[in-house]
Protein backbone atom coordinates (compact mmCIF):
# COMPACT_ATOMS: atom_id res chain seq x y z
CA UNK A 1 0.00 0.00 0.00
CA UNK A 2 1.28 3.45 -0.83
CA UNK A 3 1.14 5.86 2.09
CA UNK A 4 3.03 8.64 0.41
CA UNK A 5 0.41 11.31 0.12
CA UNK A 6 1.21 14.24 -2.13
CA UNK A 7 -1.29 16.41 -0.27
CA UNK A 8 -0.82 16.24 3.44
CA UNK A 9 -4.09 16.31 5.34
CA UNK A 10 -4.32 18.43 8.49
CA UNK A 11 -3.85 16.56 11.78
CA UNK A 12 -7.50 16.98 12.74
CA UNK A 13 -8.81 15.40 9.53
CA UNK A 14 -6.35 12.54 9.73
CA UNK A 15 -7.34 11.81 13.33
CA UNK A 16 -11.06 11.97 12.50
CA UNK A 17 -10.60 9.55 9.62
CA UNK A 18 -8.76 7.08 11.84
CA UNK A 19 -11.47 7.39 14.50
CA UNK A 20 -14.03 6.54 11.82
CA UNK A 21 -12.13 3.30 11.18
CA UNK A 22 -9.90 4.33 8.25
CA UNK A 23 -6.70 2.35 8.80
CA UNK A 24 -5.16 3.87 5.67
CA UNK A 25 -5.28 7.27 7.40
CA UNK A 26 -3.36 5.76 10.30
CA UNK A 27 -0.76 4.58 7.78
CA UNK A 28 -0.40 8.22 6.67
CA UNK A 29 0.13 9.29 10.29
CA UNK A 30 2.82 6.62 10.68
CA UNK A 31 4.55 7.77 7.49
CA UNK A 32 4.40 11.41 8.59
CA UNK A 33 5.93 10.77 11.99
CA UNK A 34 8.19 7.75 11.55
CA UNK A 35 11.33 9.85 11.02
CA UNK A 36 10.79 11.70 14.32
CA UNK A 37 9.96 8.47 16.16
CA UNK A 38 13.00 6.74 14.60
CA UNK A 39 15.19 9.66 15.75
CA UNK A 40 13.91 9.48 19.32
CA UNK A 41 13.93 5.69 19.64
CA UNK A 42 17.15 5.36 17.63
CA UNK A 43 19.02 7.75 19.94
CA UNK A 44 17.50 6.51 23.21
CA UNK A 45 17.77 2.76 22.58
CA UNK A 46 21.00 1.16 21.45
CA UNK A 47 19.84 -2.35 20.49
CA UNK A 48 18.36 -2.60 16.98
CA UNK A 49 15.87 -5.39 17.80
CA UNK A 50 14.58 -3.46 20.83
CA UNK A 51 14.14 -0.37 18.63
CA UNK A 52 11.87 -2.23 16.24
CA UNK A 53 9.69 -3.57 19.06
CA UNK A 54 9.51 -0.18 20.75
CA UNK A 55 8.53 1.66 17.56
CA UNK A 56 5.81 -0.88 16.96
CA UNK A 57 4.67 -0.44 20.56
CA UNK A 58 4.65 3.36 20.15
CA UNK A 59 2.25 3.21 17.21
CA UNK A 60 0.01 0.62 18.82
CA UNK A 61 -0.26 2.91 21.86
CA UNK A 62 -0.90 5.86 19.54
CA UNK A 63 -3.75 4.00 17.86
CA UNK A 64 -5.15 2.86 21.17
CA UNK A 65 -5.16 6.33 22.71
CA UNK A 66 -5.89 8.43 19.61
CA UNK A 67 -9.44 9.12 20.77
CA UNK A 68 -7.89 10.90 23.78
CA UNK A 69 -5.80 13.27 21.60
CA UNK A 70 -7.16 16.78 22.24
CA UNK A 71 -5.10 18.70 19.61
CA UNK A 72 -3.48 20.74 22.38
CA UNK A 73 -0.14 19.95 20.72
CA UNK A 74 0.87 18.96 17.20
CA UNK A 75 0.07 15.32 16.46
CA UNK A 76 3.76 14.71 15.71
CA UNK A 77 4.93 16.04 19.10
CA UNK A 78 2.18 14.05 20.86
CA UNK A 79 3.42 10.87 19.16
CA UNK A 80 6.99 11.98 19.92
CA UNK A 81 6.01 12.21 23.58
CA UNK A 82 4.61 8.66 23.49
CA UNK A 83 7.88 7.50 21.88
CA UNK A 84 9.99 9.32 24.47
CA UNK A 85 7.98 7.98 27.45
CA UNK A 86 8.05 4.44 26.05
CA UNK A 87 11.85 4.67 25.77
CA UNK A 88 12.19 6.12 29.28
CA UNK A 89 10.07 3.27 30.69
CA UNK A 90 12.18 0.75 28.76
CA UNK A 91 15.46 2.24 30.06
CA UNK A 92 14.17 2.40 33.63
CA UNK A 93 13.01 -1.21 33.49
CA UNK A 94 16.52 -2.17 32.41
CA UNK A 95 18.01 0.19 35.00
CA UNK A 96 19.92 2.05 32.29
CA UNK A 97 20.91 5.68 32.69
CA UNK A 98 18.91 8.31 30.86
CA UNK A 99 21.03 11.38 31.50
CA UNK A 100 24.53 11.99 32.78
CA UNK A 101 27.82 13.67 32.12
CA UNK A 102 30.09 11.47 30.12
CA UNK A 103 33.80 10.87 30.20
CA UNK A 104 35.35 10.62 26.81
CA UNK A 105 38.76 9.21 26.11
CA UNK A 106 41.11 11.66 24.48
CA UNK A 107 40.60 11.79 20.74
CA UNK A 108 43.49 9.90 19.14
CA UNK A 109 45.75 12.30 17.33
CA UNK A 110 46.81 11.35 13.85
CA UNK A 111 50.52 11.40 12.98
CA UNK A 112 49.80 14.19 10.53
CA UNK A 113 48.31 16.25 13.34
CA UNK A 114 44.75 17.02 14.40
CA UNK A 115 43.90 18.80 11.18
CA UNK A 116 44.48 15.68 9.12
CA UNK A 117 42.50 13.68 11.64
CA UNK A 118 39.59 16.03 11.43
CA UNK A 119 39.01 15.96 7.74
CA UNK A 120 36.02 14.82 5.78
CA UNK A 121 34.62 11.39 6.49
CA UNK A 122 36.96 10.83 9.39
CA UNK A 123 35.44 13.77 11.25
CA UNK A 124 31.91 12.63 10.45
CA UNK A 125 32.74 9.16 11.76
CA UNK A 126 34.33 10.56 14.93
CA UNK A 127 31.36 12.80 15.65
CA UNK A 128 28.92 9.94 15.03
CA UNK A 129 30.91 7.73 17.42
CA UNK A 130 31.15 10.47 20.06
CA UNK A 131 27.42 11.16 19.87
CA UNK A 132 26.79 7.48 20.53
CA UNK A 133 28.81 7.82 23.74
CA UNK A 134 26.56 10.59 25.05
CA UNK A 135 23.71 9.70 27.38
CA UNK A 136 20.39 8.82 25.67
CA UNK A 137 18.75 12.10 26.65
CA UNK A 138 21.66 14.28 25.45
CA UNK A 139 21.75 12.42 22.12
CA UNK A 140 18.02 12.85 21.66
CA UNK A 141 18.06 16.55 22.51
CA UNK A 142 20.94 17.19 20.11
CA UNK A 143 19.26 15.54 17.14
CA UNK A 144 15.84 17.02 17.88
CA UNK A 145 17.31 20.52 17.98
CA UNK A 146 20.10 20.41 15.39
CA UNK A 147 18.82 17.79 12.97
CA UNK A 148 15.04 17.98 13.20
CA UNK A 149 15.09 21.74 13.81
CA UNK A 150 12.49 21.57 16.58
CA UNK A 151 11.94 24.54 18.86
CA UNK A 152 12.57 24.39 22.62
CA UNK A 153 8.76 24.39 23.10
CA UNK A 154 8.29 21.38 20.81
CA UNK A 155 11.15 19.52 22.51
CA UNK A 156 9.53 20.40 25.84
CA UNK A 157 6.26 18.83 24.71
CA UNK A 158 8.06 15.68 23.60
CA UNK A 159 10.21 15.26 26.69
CA UNK A 160 7.95 16.93 29.29
CA UNK A 161 11.00 18.87 30.48
CA UNK A 162 10.97 22.61 31.26
CA UNK A 163 12.59 24.83 28.61
CA UNK A 164 15.31 25.93 31.02
CA UNK A 165 16.32 22.33 31.66
CA UNK A 166 16.38 21.59 27.93
CA UNK A 167 18.62 24.62 27.29
CA UNK A 168 20.94 23.61 30.10
CA UNK A 169 21.17 19.97 28.93
CA UNK A 170 21.74 21.10 25.34
CA UNK A 171 24.52 23.45 26.39
CA UNK A 172 26.28 20.64 28.27
CA UNK A 173 25.72 18.13 25.48
CA UNK A 174 27.16 20.49 22.83
CA UNK A 175 30.15 21.36 25.01
CA UNK A 176 30.86 17.71 25.79
CA UNK A 177 30.54 16.74 22.16
CA UNK A 178 32.77 19.56 20.92
CA UNK A 179 35.43 18.82 23.54
CA UNK A 180 35.30 15.08 22.90
CA UNK A 181 35.85 15.62 19.19
CA UNK A 182 38.25 18.54 19.20
CA UNK A 183 39.47 18.58 22.79
CA UNK A 184 38.98 21.40 25.30
CA UNK A 185 41.96 23.35 24.10
CA UNK A 186 42.49 21.96 20.64
CA UNK A 187 41.43 24.17 17.83
CA UNK A 188 40.72 23.43 14.25
CA UNK A 189 41.63 26.13 11.77
CA UNK A 190 39.40 26.43 8.72
CA UNK B 1 43.18 40.22 24.12
CA UNK B 2 42.44 38.46 27.40
CA UNK B 3 38.65 38.69 27.92
CA UNK B 4 37.36 35.89 25.75
CA UNK B 5 33.71 35.02 25.25
CA UNK B 6 32.25 32.47 27.61
CA UNK B 7 31.31 29.01 26.35
CA UNK B 8 27.62 29.93 26.60
CA UNK B 9 28.18 33.15 24.65
CA UNK B 10 30.07 31.27 21.94
CA UNK B 11 27.21 28.77 21.57
CA UNK B 12 24.63 31.56 21.54
CA UNK B 13 26.63 33.40 18.84
CA UNK B 14 26.88 30.31 16.64
CA UNK B 15 23.19 29.48 17.03
CA UNK B 16 21.77 32.95 16.63
CA UNK B 17 24.41 35.31 15.25
CA UNK B 18 21.88 37.81 13.91
CA UNK B 19 20.32 38.48 17.29
CA UNK B 20 23.57 38.73 19.24
CA UNK B 21 24.87 42.14 20.30
CA UNK B 22 27.20 43.77 17.78
CA UNK B 23 30.16 43.74 20.19
CA UNK B 24 30.10 39.95 20.16
CA UNK B 25 30.53 39.81 16.41
CA UNK B 26 33.29 42.41 16.58
CA UNK B 27 35.06 40.43 19.28
CA UNK B 28 34.83 37.19 17.31
CA UNK B 29 36.28 38.91 14.25
CA UNK B 30 39.10 40.47 16.22
CA UNK B 31 39.94 37.59 18.55
CA UNK B 32 41.59 34.63 16.85
CA UNK B 33 40.94 32.24 19.73
CA UNK B 34 37.19 32.99 19.94
CA UNK B 35 36.97 32.88 16.16
CA UNK B 36 38.42 29.39 16.17
CA UNK B 37 36.06 28.32 18.99
CA UNK B 38 33.11 29.64 16.96
CA UNK B 39 34.28 27.73 13.89
CA UNK B 40 34.74 24.56 15.95
CA UNK B 41 31.14 24.72 17.13
CA UNK B 42 29.94 25.48 13.59
CA UNK B 43 31.81 22.43 12.35
CA UNK B 44 30.31 20.16 15.02
CA UNK B 45 26.77 21.52 14.49
CA UNK B 46 27.04 21.03 10.73
CA UNK B 47 28.16 17.44 11.22
CA UNK B 48 25.36 16.75 13.74
CA UNK B 49 22.76 18.21 11.36
CA UNK B 50 24.04 15.99 8.56
CA UNK B 51 24.04 12.76 10.55
CA UNK B 52 22.18 9.75 9.21
CA UNK B 53 18.74 9.09 10.63
CA UNK B 54 18.66 5.70 12.40
CA UNK B 55 17.39 3.03 10.01
CA UNK B 56 14.74 0.72 11.41
CA UNK B 57 14.95 -1.71 8.50
CA UNK B 58 11.24 -2.54 8.26
CA UNK B 59 8.17 -0.84 6.84
CA UNK B 60 6.74 0.44 10.10
CA UNK B 61 3.37 1.41 8.59
CA UNK B 62 2.85 -2.08 7.11
CA UNK B 63 4.05 -3.75 10.30
CA UNK B 64 1.75 -1.72 12.54
CA UNK B 65 -1.28 -2.01 10.26
CA UNK B 66 -0.79 -5.76 10.01
CA UNK B 67 -0.67 -5.91 13.78
CA UNK B 68 -3.79 -3.74 14.03
CA UNK B 69 -5.56 -6.02 11.57
CA UNK B 70 -4.59 -9.12 13.56
CA UNK B 71 -5.55 -7.80 16.96
CA UNK B 72 -8.21 -5.22 16.19
CA UNK B 73 -10.56 -6.81 18.68
CA UNK B 74 -7.91 -6.89 21.39
CA UNK B 75 -6.88 -3.30 20.93
CA UNK B 76 -9.48 -0.99 22.32
CA UNK B 77 -9.61 0.87 19.05
CA UNK B 78 -9.78 4.53 18.25
CA UNK B 79 -13.17 6.07 18.77
CA UNK B 80 -14.25 3.38 21.15
CA UNK B 81 -14.29 3.64 24.90
CA UNK B 82 -11.39 1.82 26.47
CA UNK B 83 -12.78 -0.74 28.89
CA UNK B 84 -9.91 -2.08 30.89
CA UNK B 85 -10.37 -5.25 32.94
CA UNK B 86 -9.95 -4.51 36.60
CA UNK B 87 -7.27 -6.54 38.32
CA UNK B 88 -8.97 -8.24 41.25
CA UNK B 89 -6.05 -10.51 42.14
CA UNK B 90 -4.92 -8.48 45.23
CA UNK B 91 -8.50 -8.74 46.55
CA UNK B 92 -8.50 -12.51 46.09
CA UNK B 93 -5.17 -12.74 47.90
CA UNK B 94 -6.46 -10.63 50.80
CA UNK B 95 -9.69 -12.64 51.07
CA UNK B 96 -7.70 -15.90 50.96
CA UNK B 97 -5.29 -14.71 53.65
CA UNK B 98 -8.20 -13.57 55.86
CA UNK B 99 -9.98 -16.89 55.45
CA UNK B 100 -6.80 -18.78 56.29
CA UNK B 101 -6.38 -16.73 59.48
CA UNK B 102 -9.99 -17.40 60.51
CA UNK B 103 -9.56 -21.15 59.95
CA UNK B 104 -6.27 -21.14 61.88
CA UNK B 105 -7.93 -19.17 64.71
CA UNK B 106 -10.80 -21.67 64.84
CA UNK B 107 -8.48 -24.70 64.80
CA UNK B 108 -6.17 -23.31 67.49
CA UNK B 109 -8.88 -21.49 69.47
CA UNK B 110 -8.34 -23.43 72.68
CA UNK B 111 -4.59 -22.73 72.61
CA UNK B 112 -5.14 -19.06 71.82
CA UNK B 113 -7.72 -18.71 74.58
CA UNK B 114 -5.34 -20.26 77.10
CA UNK B 115 -2.57 -17.85 76.04
CA UNK B 116 -4.80 -14.82 76.33
CA UNK B 117 -6.75 -15.76 79.47
CA UNK B 118 -4.38 -13.79 81.75
CA UNK B 119 -4.63 -10.64 79.61
CA UNK B 120 -7.47 -8.24 80.47
CA UNK B 121 -10.12 -8.17 77.72
CA UNK B 122 -9.71 -4.44 77.03
CA UNK B 123 -5.95 -4.72 76.48
CA UNK B 124 -6.53 -7.75 74.25
CA UNK B 125 -9.04 -5.84 72.13
CA UNK B 126 -6.62 -2.90 71.85
CA UNK B 127 -3.71 -5.19 70.88
CA UNK B 128 -5.74 -7.07 68.27
CA UNK B 129 -7.34 -3.88 66.96
CA UNK B 130 -4.01 -2.03 66.59
CA UNK B 131 -2.39 -5.08 64.93
CA UNK B 132 -5.23 -5.43 62.46
CA UNK B 133 -5.17 -1.69 61.79
CA UNK B 134 -1.42 -1.72 61.08
CA UNK B 135 -1.78 -4.81 58.86
CA UNK B 136 -4.63 -3.16 56.93
CA UNK B 137 -2.77 0.12 56.37
CA UNK B 138 0.44 -1.67 55.35
CA UNK B 139 -1.47 -4.04 53.07
CA UNK B 140 -3.34 -1.23 51.33
CA UNK B 141 -0.08 0.70 50.98
CA UNK B 142 1.50 -2.32 49.31
CA UNK B 143 -1.42 -2.61 46.89
CA UNK B 144 -1.22 1.10 46.00
CA UNK B 145 2.55 0.87 45.46
CA UNK B 146 2.13 -2.27 43.35
CA UNK B 147 -0.46 -0.58 41.13
CA UNK B 148 1.66 2.57 40.87
CA UNK B 149 4.72 0.56 39.82
CA UNK B 150 2.69 -1.39 37.24
CA UNK B 151 1.44 1.90 35.84
CA UNK B 152 5.01 3.24 35.65
CA UNK B 153 6.18 0.12 33.90
CA UNK B 154 3.38 0.66 31.41
CA UNK B 155 2.73 -3.02 30.93
CA UNK B 156 -0.94 -2.62 30.23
Amino acid sequence: MNYNSTQRLPDKQLVERVLQGDHHAFGLIVKDTERLVAQIVGRMISHAEDRKDIIQDVYLKTFKHLSGFRHAAKLSTWIGNIAYNTCINFLERRRLRVVGDEFFPETPVDEDGPEALLEGRQLTAIIAARIEELSPLYKTLLVLFHQEGLSYADIGQITSLPEGTIKSYLFRARKQLKESVLGPTKTYRH
Amino acid sequence: MTDHLSEAAIQQYVLDEENCPAWMGEHVKACERCNIRVNNYRLVFTEVAGMEVPVIGVDIAELVLTKLGQGAEDIAGAGRTVVRKRDWSPGYWLAGAGLLMLVAGWVFRSFLLSVTEDIPALILYVLVGVSLGIALVRGLGMIVRYRHQLKNLDLS
